[in-house]
């Protein structure tokens, strides 16, 4: 795959709050890229230096090598779907989709059969001449795509296209998105709030934080190997242990003398550590168990149904809560207030750097606990 | 039965509004035209209008050469006013609601509303002060070599021009404003992104989104504009002339009611004759538009 647009070394200051700092990012031809962070990450404010709503401070945004920074938005190669879709009230959809062809020297009868193939591909060619106040919120969204799609651009923003849209209706616009990304070739850069959202669509992921990238990479990778605390506790649930962590010998040891051996180890990080394991990752039983060498012993105090699986909570002597995650088929029942133990192998376990953010909570829960 | 409860449920609401427009709107009308059919009774009758003999002979006279000439430059002056209010508007109302952070807007509306707590009749004086051929501005001009002599702008119909602008502006910038403060900026935003450049964007969305507005804007200004009566009596002296003076003179102090009356049916009949051909203009541009853009499907 070639590089569609790339992005080096993008920084963005509103007064004194910079709000994108020193951003790299290369998007590849035909990809689904999804931007996942927290609220106020940056990722709004990417897609607009993209699309050319907005200038960076410093850095490049190049097409083929060449600078696109000074560029206005109507003469870039890259189009949006905004979040409220942004439809115009005073045109039928065919109008909407038809636009953005206006704009280029086609010819009437390719104008037209370009604009019946987009609305085609959305389904939506019945309700041509409807306007937009006319449609539902799913209905706008798809009418959004096809004005965006028909342009046949290099590559397609959407900033949380799905947001305003129910659940349902949500999950099979994801499906539909897929598809559409699929049958174009044209590569997506979807920004979302939803991780399950960007796990299930994305050939690769950008987890953002305070305007800088954490980390780059496929779904499974981020859910394997996330390369910080923040993104092991972003993407997916995660148990948090503090302890120290001694470099030399490898060996985690928390406060109560629990030792915990990991296979992964973020680099740099020694003395106050963080070990972490997923729920989905660990055994409960109701005895020590033999040749297991992470083990923390607590009472059982909830069972959550989670449809397919159980959610076992686990308070350790130390207080806090240990999450467990069990197949509802094939699990012993457990009773609620027994003594039990989690246990898990050191290959799914990983040590990170302290994260602020997470050792603040996790005190907060053992204080309340 | 029910039915007509659901009904009568449904406009109940509408009826103070309605009975209040029905009195003293359509009520005023209807004795206007009534009064414009009558004559003017002698000069010793008790009541100055006589209903005795209705004939179209005010007609007749609100019709003579004279007083059609006066509508033609009534007409003329309300309409070239109109024109230059709503493009004098635009610009500002498109800053104030595009531009000016909302906790500024406020603060700027106040500022164009203000003038407005003056009196009509002071402000519309105030100009001649402005305009007077010894007063301050007209020296400044002469001094700066930009006029050989005196202002010479008072009592003409360009001074009566001056002043309805002037007095008509800030009427012509609220509704705009209201209008364009409406617009969602991002489909601005998603203009430009389907690749439609800043005139067009204007044009295509800016512009056909405002109409509402740009057209209230238009009928209020025109309607008041060709109505008015003090701007020609203040600074039009007796060259700037406008129906409305007219009208006024002939009920205010010729005592002939039924001819002011019929003056005042045929503005209003040369008012929405006007307004009708605009409609027609408007009309005729959208649907040659249409036709030159072609079909989208
Ligand atoms: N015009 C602006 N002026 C000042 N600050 C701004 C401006 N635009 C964005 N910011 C700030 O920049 C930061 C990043 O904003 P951005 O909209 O990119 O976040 P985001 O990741 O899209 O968040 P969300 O998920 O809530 O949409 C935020 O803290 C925001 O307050
Ligand atoms: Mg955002």
């Amino acid at each position: 795959m070639s590089t569609a647009i790339s992005v080096q070394g993008i920084t963005k200051r509103y007064g004194n709050f910079v709000a994108l700092n020193g951003v790299d990012l290369d998007i590849e031809h035909g990809e689904f890229l999804s931007l996942l962070g927290p609220s106020g990450a940056g990722k709004t404010t990417i897609l607009r230096m993209i699309a050319g709503f907005d200038r960076p401070d410093t850095g490049r945004i190049s097409i083929l090598d060449r600078d696109i920074v000074n560029l206005p938005p109507h003469k870039r190669p890259v189009n949006t779907v905004f979040q409220n879709y942004a439809l115009f009230p005073h045109m039928s959809v065919a109008d909407n989709v038809a636009y953005g062809l206006r704009q280029e020297r086609t010819s009437a009868d390719e104008r037209r059969a370009r604009v019946r193939e987009a609305l085609d591909m959305v389904e939506m060619t019945t309700m041509a001449h409807r306007r937009p106040d006319a449609l539902s919120g799913g209905q706008q969204q798809r009418v959004a795509l096809a004005r965006a799609l028909v342009k046949r651009p290099a590559i397609l923003l959407l900033d949380e296209p799905l947001g305003a849209l129910d659940r349902r209706l949500r999950a099979q616009m994801q499906i539909e998105l897929k598809a559409l990304q699929r049958e174009t070739g044209i590569a997506f850069v979807l920004v979302t709030h939803d991780q399950d959202e960007a796990l299930a669509l994305s050939d690769r992921i950008v987890v953002m934080r305070g305007g800088q990238i954490e980390q780059i990479g496929t779904p499974s990778e981020l859910y394997d190997l996330p390369r910080s605390a923040f993104v092991a506790n972003f993407i997916g649930s995660q148990n948090f242990l503090q302890g120290d962590f001694e470099q030399s010998t490898g060996r985690f040891t928390t406060p109560e003398g629990i030792v915990i051996s990991a296979a992964c180890v973020e680099p740099g990080a020694a003395g106050e550590a963080l070990a972490a394991v997923r729920p989905e990752n660990t055994a409960i039983t109701t005895s020590r168990p033999e040749g297991v060498s992470n083990a923390v012993h607590g009472r059982l105090i909830q069972g959550l149904h989670m449809g397919d699986s159980i959610e076992y909570v686990v308070r350790p002597a130390s207080g806090g809560a240990l999450f467990s995650r069990q197949p509802r088929k094939g699990t012993p029942e457990m009773t609620i207030g027994t003594d039990v133990w989690l246990s898990w192998s050191p290959e799914e376990t990983s040590i990170f750097q302290p994260d602020a953010e997470i050792v603040a909570n996790l005190l907060k829960s053992t204080n309340r606990g | 039965m029910r039915h007509m409860n659901a009904l009568s449920r449904k406009w109940l609401p509408l009826l103070p509004a309605t009975a209040w427009w029905a009195f003293f709107f359509l009520a005023s009308l209807i004795g206007i035209v009534l009064y414009s059919f009558a004559l003017k009774a002698p000069i010793d009758a008790e009541n100055p209008v006589s209903f005795e003999i209705l004939s179209l002979s005010n007609y007749g006279e609100a019709l003579s050469s004279v007083y059609v000439h006066v509508f033609w430059i009534t007409i003329r002056t309300a309409g070239v006013g109109t024109a230059i209010c709503l493009l004098a508007a635009f610009p500002v109302a498109y800053l104030l609601a595009t531009r000016i952070r909302p906790q500024w807007r406020l603060w700027l509306l106040f500022a164009i509303i203000f003038p407005y707590w003056v009196s009509f009749l002071l402000r519309t004086f105030a100009w001649r002060i402005i305009l007077a051929p010894e007063g301050a501005f007209s020296k400044a001009l002469q001094h700066l070599g930009i006029l050989p002599g005196p202002l010479t702008l008072l009592d003409t119909q360009m001074a009566v021009q001056m002043g309805i602008i002037y007095n008509y502006l800030p009427v012509a910038i609220l509704p705009i404003f209201v209008a364009l403060e409406r617009i969602d900026p991002a489909l601005r935003r998603a203009s430009a992104d389907v690749g439609a450049g800043k005139a067009t964007t204007f044009l295509r969305i800016t512009l056909p989104l405002a109409m509402p507005g740009l057209v209230g804007a238009g009928i209020l200004t025109f309607v008041l504009a060709a109505g008015d009566y003090v701007v020609p009596a203040i600074l039009g002296g007796a060259r700037g002339l406008m129906i409305g003076r007219l009208i006024a003179l002939q009920i205010l102090e010729a005592q002939n009611l039924p001819l002011g009356a019929a003056m005042a049916v045929v503005l209003i009949v040369a008012l929405l004759a006007a307004g009708l051909i605009a409609a027609l203009l408007l009309a005729i541009v959208r649907r040659v538009d249409r036709r030159l853009q072609g079909a989208s499907l």
